[in-house]
């Protein structure tokens, strides 16, 4: 199809439109406030847990760096990974690549280079205390596919990253834009990748991870 | 697809005699409507979040061609390639020269009503490109060459012995347990989606706003497939555009709890241009195709656009009696239940989907359960008067004048009575087109003798005792 097909196609689906409307117009009563999000308390952790638990996802608290990267070891361990990928910039400071020693990194990269990583670390930008979803925003040094290309994925969330819910994503995603441009990918992660499409029993890890760790990182930045 | 909607009265008849996929339809929509349950009575402030839901909606289809300007503009900033498709077949030819121009010999696919309703998949592989649908249970009806049964259970009619057969016949895989088919699954599609030169996925949302798409899923497939290939391209239908991310985050409280209970599915992608300088996977090119089809007519109809504003969550499938008993292939099209027998009579020609309005018992079950409240039974009967006023049916219209007149009504029924009480010899008539099935269609109660001729028997009887 050509482009002035598509231009022809644009110019006549438009006019149908407005003279649709134009013929019914209508107009959509104001709907009532949003309700009013819980806030983010001294419990958060604890509420963050309570969600995470139904989706087979642990929270493992880490009160300082070491400890971070001693709960993303026994992770490594448990999973019996070999390999792992992780974000850049946004984790270098934790000291991650020293505790996974005995495992081989993985540069980023496509895909196909990636399929037989083990076990992929990011950093949340966001984690939703309602539903348990982590708020990840990919950019250069945070590869999409380090949250989804490995069989078991570790999210860090620090505790500035608590949030009541899915109403506070379209502010993070406002403030990830740079330049006049909006991040190219947000995604919710919540919990593993999971199918019921067999006789509606719950299977985890079907195309994405099959397990996912959240370590809280404690500490006030 | 083909479209089948002409026999929805045999396809309905014979699957109402199917004892096996009542058992099935049994157990899966008791299923989804106890998790759903379970979900919703635990919302705090469902009511008001269905509300804002609802209006999110309207509101979008309210000023819906500004929005859809808005979101060419701002998604070719982002530089997304936007193209307009006035039906199927332009849809088709835009995305099969996508992938001409691409290269694309491997495609992989995300679960999407909109690519079988028109009919992407023969499309793509007539131009030489070897299709992957990547979503479990749509790779399972791909597999058996079989149309998806449930807007998100596209394999709910399909035991786990069918698919141990299917994988073992057509990819020469084994397995038992569902675990082990699953993770078969996961293996035949990952060297699928490692191979892929483009990725095709649909569209749960459109923002104007940021020119985004988002994607709502389970199973990472449509991030695999928006991920790894070199070229993503997305297919909405034009109602789905919304104003912006706030009207994304009243539509997300919304959408996986009523669909599966969930506070939130496992993903969700909000997907804005190409990858950026400096990122390493995601798409280097993006589309996206805006559908018609049919829709933009549908605006201008005061009653029946309400129908637009639906989020798929396919709740209103669950509780229907009439979905319950026949199941989604019967419907004869890829849109099943309440809401599919709606969009089938609105995209597809009238002549096509005559009986599919009166496939309903006007329950109010769909609408009770619509988190947006959409008027399934209104819609419904006016479907129904329309299709009345297209086609005069000779015995609707003689039983509606007998029923005006209460002597005339009596006479005729008493003259059945006498000659032909079970209604068997009547259709039979020559020179009454339409008595077999205006008869056959309503089972009336039998014939029973009048009042007066059952109280004299029964004084009679009293006497003789």
């Amino acid at each position: 199809m050509t482009a002035a097909a598509s231009n022809n196609a644009r110019a006549a689906i438009l006019a149908t439109l407005r003279q649709g409307l134009s013929d019914a117009p209508f107009s959509v009563p104001a709907p009532p406030a949003r309700p009013a999000s819980i806030p983010v308390g001294t419990d958060a952790w604890e509420r963050l847990a309570a969600v995470l638990e139904p989706l087979g996802v642990r929270l493992r608290l880490a009160g300082t760096r070491a400890e971070a990267c001693e709960h993303a070891a026994d992770i490594a361990r448990e999973r019996q990974a070999r390999t792992y990928i992780r974000w850049d910039a946004a984790l270098d400071g934790l000291g991650l690549d020293e505790a996974l020693s005995g495992l081989t990194r993985v540069a980023p990269g496509p895909c196909k280079d990636l399929g037989q990583v083990d076990l992929g670390l990011a950093l949340a930008h966001g984690a939703l205390l309602e539903s348990g979803s982590m708020v990840l925003v990919a950019a250069g040094g945070r590869p999409r596919a380090a949250s989804l290309l490995p069989p078991a994925s570790v999210i860090l969330v620090p505790k500035a990253a608590l949030l009541p819910d899915v109403s506070q994503v379209p502010a993070l995603f406002a403030q990830h834009g740079a330049d006049g441009h909006q991040p190219s990918c947000l995604n919710l992660v919540t919990g593993p990748s999971s199918t019921a499409d067999i006789e509606l029993v719950l299977v985890r890890g079907v195309h994405g991870p099959g397990t996912l760790d959240i370590i809280g990182l404690d500490w006030d930045e | 697809m083909e479209v089948n909607t002409k026999n929805f009265r045999s396809l309905s008849t014979r699957a109402c005699r199917d004892a096996t996929l009542r058992a099935v339809l049994d157990h899966a929509t008791r299923h989804f409507q106890n998790i759903r349950k379970a979900s919703m009575d635990v919302f705090a402030g469902r009511e008001d979040h269905f509300a804002r839901a609802r209006a999110a909606r309207l509101t979008a289809l309210s000023r819906l061609p500004d929005l859809l300007e808005e979101l060419e503009k701002n998604a070719t900033a982002a530089g997304t390639t936007v193209h307009w498709a006035a039906d199927a077949a332009e849809a088709r030819s835009i995305i099969t020269n996508i992938a001409k121009e691409a290269g694309a010999k491997v495609i992989v696919k995300g679960k999407s009503m909109i690519t079988e309703e028109i009919g992407l998949n023969p499309a793509l592989e007539a131009a030489g490109a070897e299709v992957w649908e990547t979503d479990l249970g749509e790779f399972i009806v791909q597999l058996a060459e079989e149309p998806p049964s449930h807007i998100i259970a596209p394999a709910l009619h399909k035991s786990r012995q069918d698919v141990v057969k299917l994988f073992a016949e057509k990819l020469n895989l084994h397995g038992e347990s569902i675990p082990e088919l699953t993770m078969l699954a996961r293996q035949a599609l990952r060297e699928k989606f490692l191979a892929a030169d483009m990725g095709i996925t649909g569209a749960n949302m459109a923002v104007a706003a940021t020119g985004s798409v988002v994607l709502v899923e389970n199973e990472g497939n449509i991030r695999m497939s928006t991920t790894c290939p070199r070229v993503h391209v997305a297919v909405m239908s034009l109602e789905k555009v919304v104003a912006d991310m706030d009207a994304v985050a009243d539509v997300l409280r919304v959408l996986p709890r009523s669909t599966t209970g969930q506070k939130m599915s496992s993903y969700v992608s909000v997907l804005t241009g190409p990858r950026q300088p400096g990122e390493t996977d995601g798409a280097q090119e993006t589309h996206l195709v805006i559908l018609d089809n049919g829709r933009s007519k549908i605006l201008a109809d005061p009653v029946l656009r309400e129908a637009l504003a639906c989020i798929r969550c396919g709740a209103c499938l669950n509780v229907c009696p009439v979905y319950q008993t026949i199941g989604g292939h019967a419907y004869g099209w890829i849109y099943p239940g309440p809401i599919g027998t709606l969009l089938s009579s609105l995209l597809l020609p009238h002549t096509e989907t005559r009986d599919l309005p009166f496939g309903c018992t006007l329950c109010g079950a769909c609408k009770r359960t619509c988190p947006l409240s959409i008027d399934h039974p209104k819609l419904m009967m006016a479907l129904r008067e329309r299709v009345a006023a297209r086609k005069t049916n000779h015995m609707g219209a003689a039983h509606a004048l007998l029923a005006r007149h209460p002597l005339a009504y009596r006479f005729a029924v008493g003259t059945a009575r006498a000659v032909d009480p079970q209604l068997d010899l009547l259709p039979r008539l020559p020179g009454l087109p339409g008595l077999s099935e205006f008869v056959d269609s309503r089972h009336p109660p039998e014939l029973k003798k009048s009042f007066t001729a059952r109280r004299r028997k029964a004084q009679a009887k009293k006497e003789r005792s």
